[in-house]
């Protein structure tokens, strides 16, 4: 079986991050995986033991499920003294995609590039936002051992630093970016860096409402009146985003104006969770949704993606809602859509359809409707959940 | 776009057990307080070997490449102004010395190394003659000159009238990986780089973390040292191969259009 048998940049206990690493395939060949310029690089025995001599790269021992290939995979590290430090200070990290393996100084684990860096985007985001309350600087500086070129990172830097010490440190990072080829001036970053603190991801948002339901169980419809109650009887703004809108989007980007199926979608959404649960909530949440003062979440299918979302928005009162609907109901919704029998059997025995069913079972806050007359009944009732979370949070 | 004068690369290697020591090490040459000293090479035979051949009588020289940063895997590299190279240079080679003498990589197949390596110097009353060779090899052998040639670009192999040619167009032929340390010139030089001398120092991710929790702590970085470091993007994660350095090799701040 093919192993990670080194990692490259040598992390650090005091920091967490993503880096390259060195796996052996089982003919003894050594490859560099997560190198964006050199995807396939081989490295000889000797070099290896080189670099680890110069504390360039560290000998580990994890093994891989399934050869890299040409995938972007990198090893997501966190360092023993940077999950204490965050503890502290109040912004757990994220948890890793797969079992970690133990060194001494950190825990690691494989995943794609864009899910590594999704979980490390998600703690910037958590910690920036604590940060902003308490100005912590430590906590500050603790950014900067994940993402220190992250915009977040140095707007809290910036914010955190004694008044003495606010100019010499924008001077710093306007010295980076241009070193960086950004052409910037203090000012014009003085005012980005305004603008991130008084306005931090996810500190508008005050409720977060996951909705999952299994196909058929017009899940979609039952967001969208659960959206227009909250405008019309309650006055609240709210943002609703949706999982399969977001994958239809992503199927008709690719695929001209086909419509795509049912099974079409669930397989894209299959794709997408093997990508990384992180990856997948943060796109589908994107940057407009982490200030609407209520935000509807649409299609929640899997656990690790409802995890993923709940470490996101975390701090923020989450009503989670699990729609449960009969199998009658269900076939005959699907049969609607002009699906014979046995596409309804492969909708349902596909593994996003299990793993929702699972999920479902797992909410304790059910939806039960059995005909569409029902819907606005059961949108209220959430409404009024909604008011007791809201209350209970003020 | 004008002809450039290519700076040199370095990156920085130490095994103290402090894995601050080459960003410590790197700082302090660009801050006047350390020098850059030769060092212990890991396939010492070879490269004694290498020195014993051009050099017996000299001290060890300090390695660098010009316009490249090797190991490429390294964690903190330096781009060094020319003057280094007009102050210092003992001898300039056309390939990697160390890997032509122990027949690495795609000088597998060379027979005889030493002849080869002797005629790929340059070395003392030849030495003036490297920077013009060098300048007429970058027009020659590469479709942008300096441009392809820190970048990586593989070298028109027919225009390289030596070992060097004959080794690219063996790989080829077996479709074989090809190390750029085929073509890529190596300097041997007499003496540390000066502080005013350190152009640029390129940083890999977890490096500009270090380099962060210095600053934090308190250490001055020199200024007008430019500083460039690795990023994790969705794509992937890079420093030493990257745009940017390529741009600094040129003495630009950018790569060109």
């Amino acid at each position: 079986m093919a192993k990670v048998v080194a990692l490259l940049d040598t992390p650090s206990k005091n920091s967490m991050g993503a880096v390259p690493f060195v796996w052996g395939t089982e003919n003894g060949t050594l490859r560099v995986s997560g190198m964006a310029s050199a995807p396939m690089r081989t490295v000889s025995d000797d070099e290896l033991s080189d670099l680890v001599a110069a504390r360039q790269a560290m000998r580990v021992e994890i093994a891989l499920p399934k050869n890299p290939g040409h995938e972007s995979l990198v090893a997501l590290w966190i360092g023993k003294r940077f999950a204490t430090l965050a503890i502290e200070k109040g912004v757990p990290i994220p948890p890793l995609p797969a079992a970690p393996t133990s060194t001494e100084d950190g825990n690691v684990a494989v995943t794609s590039t864009e899910e590594a860096l999704a979980r490390l985007e998600s703690w910037i985001d958590r910690a920036f936002k604590v940060c902003m309350r308490t100005t912590d600087r430590a906590l500050a500086a603790l950014m900067a051992q994940v993402l220190p070129d992250h915009d977040l990172t140095q707007a809290a830097l910036w914010k955190c630093a004694p008044d003495r010490d606010k100019e010499s440190e924008l001077a710093w990072f306007v010295r980076l970016r241009l070193d960086a080829g950004e052409h910037i001036t203090a000012t014009q970053l003085e005012k980005r860096f305004s603008k991130l603190c008084g306005d931090p991801p996810w500190a508008r948002t005050k409720l977060t409402i996951l909705i999952s339901g299994r196909s058929g169980s017009k899940h979609r419809e039952f967001a969208k009146i659960v959206g227009d109650q909250l405008t019309t009887s309650r006055n609240r703004k709210h943002k609703m985003v949706s999982f399969g809108e977001f994958l239809r989007g992503k199927f008709l980007a690719e695929h001209g104006n086909a419509e795509p199926t049912k099974r079409q979608l669930q397989d894209l959404g299959q794709q997408y969770i093997q990508g990384g649960a992180f990856s997948f909530a943060r796109q589908v949440l994107g940057k407009a949704a982490a200030n609407s003062p209520v935000l509807v979440i649409d299609g929640v299918r899997h656990e690790s993606v409802q995890e993923a979302i709940e470490f996101i928005v975390h701090g923020i009162p989450i009503l989670s809602l699990g729609i449960d609907a009969s199998e009658q109901f269900l076939v005959k919704n699907l049969s609607q859509q002009r699906l014979g029998v046995n596409k309804i059997a492969e909708i349902q025995a596909h593994t996003s359809e299990t793993e929702a069913r699972k999920l479902i079972e797992l909410i304790p806050k059910k939806i039960r409707y059995h005909t569409d007359g029902e819907l606005p009944r059961e949108a209220q009732r959430v409404l009024d959940w909604a008011d007791g979370a809201l209350a209970a949070s003020n | 776009m004008p002809r450039r004068k290519l700076r040199l690369g370095h990156a920085v290697r130490t095994e103290d057990d402090d894995d601050h020591a080459a960003l410590r090490l790197a700082l302090g040459i660009a801050n006047a307080t350390a020098a850059l000293e030769q060092r212990a090479p890991k396939a010492a035979s070879v490269v004694f070997e290498a020195e014993r051949i051009l050099n017996s009588d000299l001290d060890r020289p300090i390695y660098a490449y010009v316009g490249a940063l090797h190991k490429d895997l390294g964690t903190v590299g330096l781009v060094i102004s020319p003057r280094w190279g007009k102050r210092c240079i003992r001898s300039a080679i056309r390939c990697d010395s160390g890997c032509l003498i122990g027949g690495f990589g795609g000088f597998a197949c060379v027979v005889d190394r030493e002849d080869s390596l002797k005629a790929l110097s340059y070395i003392g009353a030849t030495l003036k003659q490297w920077q013009r060779d060098f300048d007429t090899e970058m027009t020659s052998s590469y479709r942008i000159a300096e441009r392809d040639y820190v970048s990586g670009a593989t070298p028109d192999y027919r225009t390289l009238k030596d070992v060097r040619g004959q080794c690219i167009k063996h790989v080829k032929s077996i479709s074989g990986g090809l190390d750029r340390r085929l073509w890529t010139w190596e300097a041997w030089l007499d003496g540390s780089p000066r502080a005013g001398e350190i152009e640029c120092i390129v940083l890999s991710p977890e490096m500009r973390k270090r380099l962060e929790s210095l600053r934090i702590g308190g250490l001055k970085v020199p200024s007008g040292l430019r500083i460039l470091s690795g990023k994790v993007t969705s794509s992937g994660i890079d420093w030493f191969n990257q745009p940017l350095v390529h741009a600094a090799f040129l003495g630009l701040r950018r790569w060109p259009k």
